[in-house]
This record gives structure tokens, C-alpha cells and sequence, in this order.
């Protein structure tokens, strides 16, 4: 082991690698030994299958007794929490006459697993440009995912050019993200229109959440079809849902 | 083929490898690919990257373009940095240089079976060593890797004194690299 492996090991380098926490710089550096040494890469290797692994698995509740604690609590109050959810959910689908199968299933189309991946970038040399510089002021609140402080800027990002298609798709998002379909579908539907775009394949996908939301099933269907039709990765998952549409016995008003 | 060098200041000194260009591209290439999918989250783009930077490399040796063998590794990084800033300028029209990643591009990226490089029966196998550890090892492990804490922050978290902490980390380390030697060991025969 030389002197730059011992190094990795003892400054934690790999787990700070793998969990983002080293800077742009110290990264490379890292990547550069890589290139050059076998035995660190392949420890590399192993840690990141620890890490998914990991992350799968829920955590022993015999971990430590502040901790089990800690979970004791939050397992009891989950558990409270879902009884309680359960039993308005029930009141709330009969009283609406819907049932209660049908309701999860449109939650679950409507749902956003995750956000669209943004990766900043750092301008360097460019000419500068308020309608960018606002877009990315936006989207790095974006990337923290602190939606709410991300809106007014794009907002501002799109009045200074409203033709940037980027700012309105982030924004139709975020606004989704917030629970305010209706805010999101206007920006949405506009990079949708877009011709020809890299978004059309995505704002039609986000489009469908929204309507799902709204509990417009119809407009949901049109934008998953289109979804379909554009052929792209998102394709199966639209064709999933239309699968999933199927299977709805009674269509909430 | 590269032409082959004298002893002196041979790649092999550095690498480990010899001059054959495919010894060049099976020494190089997991890493290219790794790079550019932690960056790029597209496997089939990480390939393509790791292509042409072994595409451009070999030419620049064949044209005797690197006069310094020990610098092989940067040229080789920086072949691939510049090919992943070429995707991001298509991408992003204004991006002129690589992004500073965000935290939550990582939390992302790192939960994602298929930006490691593993197969999957070998990455089942980590998980079944994981299994043979005891608890607490294994959620010091996760809160480092997972989580990314510090040994000072893991030693707050579980109550436990900072040396037990990296006694025990080191332990659950080492016995995780034993299994998986063993098995990189029998998946080459």
C-alpha cells in the first residue's frame, strides 16, 4: 500500500467520493489515482455494492438503545399516524363515493417518485445574461430541493425570457412538486407545445401527474398516450400507467 | 499495436500494463466508465465515452504524443474529462466547463444498481457478507457510506466512543474485503 492509498483510507476518501462529499477538485484528484491504482478502485467497487446494499436494508432495532429509542417512537407514531390516515381515507372515499382501490391507484399515478435530475453547471466565459443568471440562481434552490425558494426566481428567470424552455419545464415541476397542479400545468403544457424540444417526452409525462392530481383522468390518458407515442424511455412507464388506468372501477369526480 | 518502448520509463513502471492496446483499454476502461456514469447517469453514453477516450489515448501513443509515461493516468483523465464536457455543451449550451455536482445529484446516483460497476450475483454477495456482520458494524457502515458521517459524527449518533467506532468500522472493513476477494477469486476461475 503507497503513501496515496494509505491516504484514501485513512481521510475516508471513498466514502466522501461516493457520497458527493469531496470538492470538484478533490474528486479528480481522487479519479486520477484511480486510473492508476487497481486496488483502490476495486475497493471503490465494493464500498458503492455496500452502499445500495445498505441502503435496502432497514436498519436493527438492536443498534443502540438511544436509537432504538429514537425508532420505538417514530415506529409508534407512523403506526398512529397511518391508522389515523386509513380511517379519514375511508370516510373521506365513502363520502365521495369512491372506493378506496381506486384512490390509491390514481395517488400512485400522481405520485413523483423523484424530481427530474438537474445538475448545475458553472458558467465560466459566457456572456452574461440576467434571464440565465436568474435560471440558475433558481435551479441551484432546485438541486437543494427547496422548491419554494426556487419558484419566485424562475418565475423571474421566465419573465425575462419566456421563450427559455428549460425555466418553464423546472418551473411547471416545482410547482408540482409544491402540490399546485394548477400553477405547474400552464408551464408544462408550454414546453410541451415546443417544437421540437428535449423536454416534450418529460413535460407530457409531468403533464399526466398533474391531471392525475387535478383527478382529470382524461387529460391524464391524452398525456400518457403521448407520452407513448413519442416512443422515448418514459414509454413504458406510460404505457404501465395506461395498463393501471384500466383497472380503475370507479372514476372520482 | 503501440510500438514497444524501451525499459526505461515504460508504462508498466506506472500502470501496469503492457503495450497492447487491448491490455491498455481492460486496464482503463472500468474506470472510464465509472467516471463518466457517475457524471452522466447513461450507460450507454459511459461506454461510448470510455471508447473514444481509449480511441484518442492509443492514437496519442502511437504518435509518440506522450513524452512522459508517469503522466498516462492524468492524459488518460483528462482525455475522458474534456469527451463528458463535449456531452454537456450538447446538452447544455452554455456549460463551458464540468459541473460542481450538487449533494442530491449523489444521493441519487449512489442508490442506483446500475451506476456500480458489480455484477449483480457479485453485489448479492456484498450484501450476504453484510448480512454476517453484527447490526451495529453494519449500520456504522451505512452511516458512513450511506449517510457519509464522519467517525466523530457516527460516534455522537450510536453513543459509542470514536475509537470503538473506527475499531469496529475497520473490522467490519476488513472482513467484507476478505469475502470479497474470496469470491472475486473464485468468479476468475
Amino acid at each position: 500500500m503507497d503513501a496515496a492509498c494509505k491516504k484514501v483510507t485513512h481521510e475516508e476518501t471513498i466514502e466522501h467520493y461516493l457520497t458527493g462529499r469531496l470538492s470538484l477538485e478533490e474528486a479528480e484528484a481522487f479519479e486520477q489515482h484511480l486510473l492508476g491504482c487497481q486496488r483502490c478502485f476495486s475497493e471503490l467497487q465494493w464500498r458503492h455494492a455496500a452502499a445500495i446494499e445498505l441502503r435496502s436494508r432497514t436498519v436493527h432495532p438492536a443498534v443502540s438503545s438511544r436509537r432504538t429509542i429514537k425508532f420505538r417512537w417514530r415506529w409508534a407514531a407512523a403506526a398512529a399516524g397511518a391508522v389515523l390516515m386509513a380511517a379519514l381515507a375511508t370516510f373521506v372515499f365513502l363520502y365521495r363515493g369512491v372506493t378506496p382501490d381506486t384512490e390509491a391507484v390514481i395517488k400512485q399515478l400522481a405520485s413523483l417518485e423523484q424530481s427530474p435530475l438537474y445538475v448545475p453547471w458553472t458558467i465560466r466565459g459566457a456572456k452574461s445574461q440576467p434571464a440565465l443568471e436568474m435560471f440558475a440562481k433558481g435551479m441551484r434552490e432546485y438541486a437543494r430541493q427547496k422548491y419554494q425558494d426556487a419558484v419566485p426566481l424562475l418565475e423571474d428567470a421566465a419573465r425575462l425570457d419566456p421563450d427559455h424552455l428549460p425555466t418553464a419545464f423546472y418551473l411547471g415541476i416545482s410547482y408540482l412538486i409544491l402540490d399546485q397542479p394548477d400553477a405547474g400545468i400552464p408551464w408544462l403544457a408550454k414546453v410541451a407545445r415546443a417544437e421540437p424540444n428535449p423536454y416534450a417526452e418529460e413535460s407530457h409525462w409531468y403533464l399526466s401527474k398533474a391531471y392525475f392530481k387535478k383527478r382529470n383522468l382524461d387529460e391524464a390518458r391524452r398525456e400518457l398516450e403521448a407520452v407513448v407515442e413519442l416512443g422515448g424511455s418514459y414509454a413504458p412507464l406510460a404505457q404501465k400507467a395506461l395498463e393501471r388506468m384500466k383497472t380503475l372501477r370507479h372514476v372520482p369526480k | 499495436m503501440i510500438p514497444a518502448r524501451s525499459s526505461k520509463g515504460t508504462f508498466s513502471k506506472v500502470v501496469d500494463v503492457s503495450h497492447d492496446e487491448t491490455r491498455l483499454g481492460e486496464r482503463f476502461r472500468p474506470q472510464i466508465v465509472y467516471f463518466a456514469l457517475r457524471r452522466l447517469r447513461d450507460r450507454t453514453l459511459a461506454e461510448e465515452v470510455a471508447q473514444e477516450t481509449l480511441v484518442a489515448v492509443i492514437q496519442a501513443l502511437r504518435e509518440n504524443r506522450l513524452r512522459d509515461d508517469s503522466k498516462l493516468p492524468a492524459f488518460v483523465f483528462a482525455v475522458a474529462k474534456n469527451l463528458i464536457c463535449q456531452i454537456y455543451r450538447k446538452r447544455y449550451q452554455e456549460a463551458e466547463a464540468l459541473p460542481d455536482l450538487e449533494m442530491n445529484f449523489f444521493k441519487l446516483w449512489i442508490s442506483d444498481p446500475e451506476a456500480c460497476l458489480l455484477l449483480e450475483e457479485q453485489r448479492k454477495e456484498v450484501g450476504r457478507a453484510l448480512g454476517r456482520l453484527r447490526p451495529i458494524e453494519r449500520e456504522i457502515l451505512r452511516l458512513s457510506f450511506d449517510e457519509g458521517k464522519s467517525g466523530v459524527d457516527i460516534a455522537k449518533e450510536l453513543g459509542m466512543g470514536q475509537a470503538a467506532v473506527r475499531k469496529r468500522k475497520s473490522r467490519a472493513l476488513a472482513r467484507l474485503r476478505k469475502i470479497y476477494i474470496k469470491m472475486s477469486q473464485k468468479t476468475e476461475l
